[in-house]
């Protein structure tokens, strides 16, 4: 065989059906195949817009909080950070295609601002719903 | 005969331009902080302050507990918050040895981490005025998370009042 068509074409391949190929899956879809595996089932964008703009109110401060807070109502607008100020660049993928690109970072935010949000862990099917809800921005 | 004069005209030309090029970096006030890593993931939020703001024992004491950041969780994973933590004591008010940072350390109590940049002794006595409730009949900032509002040159590292974008006496007067 060719070394160099092997070294191109079939080794990756091979590599890839040996790995599952889940180096190559998107992340929010191996994100739902595990909350799916987690309880999850049937995520839509609507429950996410839901929950998106629901309210909770801190126990501590007694301030009504919701994702919409910091991240607005427009995910295709750039956010404000509650507290600093900071400005928060959009989270919609149409408009800033580094969203939901890398699985670590969506849960990691997922995890911080769960907790600051709703004032605890979001489910699985919450999660799934609002990541559906922010790929389809 | 020659080459050897001009080499050491060289080495002199560029020993002078190593000091010329280090004099301001000597009078640039705060370090600016450059650790990509820290940049990223502190800067996600606010902006990324100087290490040399704060003592070691304080920075050690905040990345303690990141999961309640100011009632915010900014988790990292255990990774991430030693390879911050240590590029934050590494280059602390205790290590530096602008005029600033001597300055902090001088007012800090022996041993005292103030978490807040602003419960510093020295910094809170600077900033006295805007954090009075009833300052001047000014509406007090909600926050002073962002120090570039006022201090324009912050991104070069520089907090003198010359580079206030309020006037000073709209700013001392109480």
């Amino acid at each position: 065989m060719n070394m160099r068509r092997f070294l191109l074409v079939r080794l990756p391949v091979a590599l890839c059906l040996a790995a599952g190929c889940g180096a190559w899956a998107a992340p929010v879809d191996e994100l739902l195949q595990e909350y799916q595996a987690q309880g999850g089932k049937d995520f839509n964008a609507a429950a996410g817009d839901k929950l998106w703009h629901q309210f909770f109110k801190d126990p501590k401060g007694g301030e009504d909080r919701r994702c919409a807070l910091c991240h607005t109502s427009d995910l295709r607008a750039t956010g404000k950070h509650a507290v600093t100020g900071k400005a928060i660049k959009p989270l919609a993928p149409s408009v800033n295609p580094e969203r939901l690109a890398d699985k670590s970072k969506i849960e990691k935010w997922l995890e911080r601002n769960c907790k600051w949000t709703i004032g605890r862990a979001c489910t699985p099917q919450e999660k799934g719903d609002v990541l559906v809800m922010i790929r389809s921005k | 005969m020659k080459n050897v004069s001009f080499r050491m005209h060289l080495a002199a030309c560029t020993a002078i331009g190593a000091v010329v090029a280090a004099l301001p970096l000597a009078n640039a006030g705060v370090m600016v902080p450059a650790n990509a890593t820290y940049v990223k993931e502190c800067g996600a939020c606010h902006m990324p302050y100087s290490p040399q703001l704060l003592p070691a024992a304080s920075w050690k004491k905040i990345t303690s507990h990141l999961d309640d950041h100011f009632g915010d969780s900014a988790k990292l994973d255990a990774s991430t918050q030693s390879s911050v933590t240590d590029y934050l004591v590494a280059n602390s008010a205790d290590r530096a040895n602008s005029s600033e940072a001597r300055a902090i350390m001088q007012s800090v109590n022996g041993g005292a981490a103030p978490e807040r940049i602003t419960q510093v002794p020295y910094i809170r006595d600077l900033h006295a005025a805007v954090l009075d409730p009833t300052w001047n009949g000014h509406p007090r900032p909600k926050t002073l998370t962002e120090c570039g509002v006022c201090h324009r040159n912050v991104s070069q590292g520089n907090f003198t009042s010359k580079t206030f974008s309020v006037s000073d006496e709209a700013f001392r007067g109480r």
